[in-house]
């Protein structure tokens, strides 16, 4: 009786190992829309971690004011050492503030891509595990949602959706591992391949050719039908030689920080342009 | 009882886990608490259950955050299976137990998920889950079990109908 018993557990086990391996492949698949029943569960999750998350938000900004209040003799003592510093620097500001002007257009997609329409999400929360980049945000298909559509901040590119549903959707981020977006050097017009990596950091190839130099802004280019032409991605910070010279890698600084992530746009084309191209894995 | 104090305490975890949670990373890394329970839950119900209770906490994670879906679930449930089998020969009341097998069950957890990547062709860059991800989560999974077992072992060794006592009956 007691093997039976002990036999019938293994037996059990293997049989839902079994059905869950086939749930893996069949969701690995290129899937827009998740399920019924994954998106039953996402439903009554999403509020409990939204209203968390914005609470825990709170929390941290109050926090980081309180903190404020006990330092503000010093702050103020080194403020006035700045100052004269600050003022040295009026010229270098006229510059970043030209930059500043020109990265503004680069990013004003309303002006600039009439053809994009900005759903502002929230993010709902994020993937509790370690190695894996992936958030959800409150908007769903009924919102317009879809999968492949781009999401921005207003400092530069994050990622895109993966899968919706509805009233959430889940978002990979560029610095994922499974992320890639083809790019353009605004300076030089070199295109290449930015990837994401296990370490969460920007690393991509580009010709051996290319001039590029670290500062120089990367932005999408528009080739594998996701991401449209243009969007701020972020800075070449490091440039290096392969040994087998083929390719130029790069790293880059994302222009989001991650981390901080709190409010996103989606874009949707008005158009409703076919996405292909680009798949996750 | 037992299965509901089971259930909401993955299900309160979870939401914690995706959002408190976050902010309390070391090194970028957080504890897998869920493993922690699914292990310390299976030590106390036995296998059928534990693995049960690993199956519904994986699948969870993996249908609001995974891309596929599946493979925590996968983990989770073999996790809770193995250390339920185990169970039996071991003393609960001890505190090496649950981290022995938390250990175990983190190394599992992570094994499954680079076979996984590597089937699927996402890249793994192993070198660095074994400097950083498997070592830094193995300490902290391994130090939060030793803290959390003996409040979880009090939770679910109080309520008078555990499911461990009715399979000891059964058999």
């Amino acid at each position: 009786m007691v093997r039976f018993y002990k036999n019938r557990s293994i037996i059990m086990v293997a049989v839902a190992a079994i059905i869950i391996i086939v749930i893996i492949a069949l969701t690995s698949m290129d899937r827009g829309q998740v399920s019924g029943l994954e998106s039953i569960v996402g439903i009554i999750i999403r509020p409990a971690t939204q209203a968390l998350t914005r609470v825990v938000d709170s929390i941290r900004s109050s926090i980081a004011g309180l903190a404020e209040i006990g330092s503000l003799k010093n702050t103020n003592q080194m403020l006035n050492q700045q100052l004269i510093v600050l003022r040295a620097q009026v010229r270098e500001i006229e510059a970043l503030r030209q930059e500043n002007q020109r990265l503004r257009e680069m990013l004003d997609f309303k002006n600039t891509h009439p053809e994009f329409d900005l759903i502002g999400c929230s993010i709902a929360g994020k993937s509790p595990d370690n190695t894996s980049g992936i958030f959800i945000i409150n908007k769903g298909i009924e919102n317009g949602v879809l999968k492949n559509m781009p999401v921005v901040t207003s400092r530069g590119l994050v990622g895109r959706v993966i899968e919706t549903a509805n009233g959430w959707a889940k978002v990979l981020p560029l610095n994922d591992q499974r992320s890639s977006v083809s790019i353009l050097v605004n300076r030089t017009r070199d295109t290449g391949i930015l990837k994401g990596d296990i370490s969460f950091e920007l690393t991509g190839s580009i010709s051996p050719e290319a001039a590029i130099v670290e500062g120089d802004d990367v932005v999408t280019s528009g080739m594998g039908g996701i991401y449209p032409k243009g969007l701020y991605v972020g800075k070449i910070t490091g440039i290096s030689t392969g040994e087998s010279q083929l390719l130029k890698t790069i790293r880059v600084e994302p222009a989001v920080d991650f981390d901080k992530l709190e409010e996103v746009f989606v874009l949707r084309h008005v158009e409703e342009l076919p996405f292909e191209g680009e798949t996750i894995d | 009882m037992s299965w509901w104090v089971i259930a909401l305490m993955l299900l309160v975890n979870f939401i914690l886990q995706s959002t408190v949670f976050q902010y309390i990373a070391i090194m970028d890394i957080m504890p897998d608490f869920a493993l922690v329970i699914v292990v310390a839950v299976s030590i106390l119900i036995g296998n059928r259950r534990g693995a049960v209770v690993g199956a519904t906490a994986g699948i969870i994670q993996d249908i609001v955050y995974g891309k596929p879906v599946g493979i925590t679930a996968l983990s989770y449930m073999l996790a809770g299976y193995i250390v339920g089998e185990y169970s039996g020969r071991v003393f609960k009341e001890r505190l090496v137990v649950p981290v022995f097998f938390t250990a175990g069950a983190t190394l599992l957890k992570y094994f499954i998920s680079i076979f996984f990547n590597y089937v699927l062709g996402v890249p793994t860059g192993i070198p660095v889950y074994i400097r950083h991800y498997i070592p830094v989560e193995l300490i902290y999974n391994c130090a939060v079990s030793a803290l959390l077992y003996r409040a979880l072992y009090l939770v679910l060794n109080r309520s008078t109908t555990l499911p461990r006592v009715r399979a000891k009956k059964r058999r």
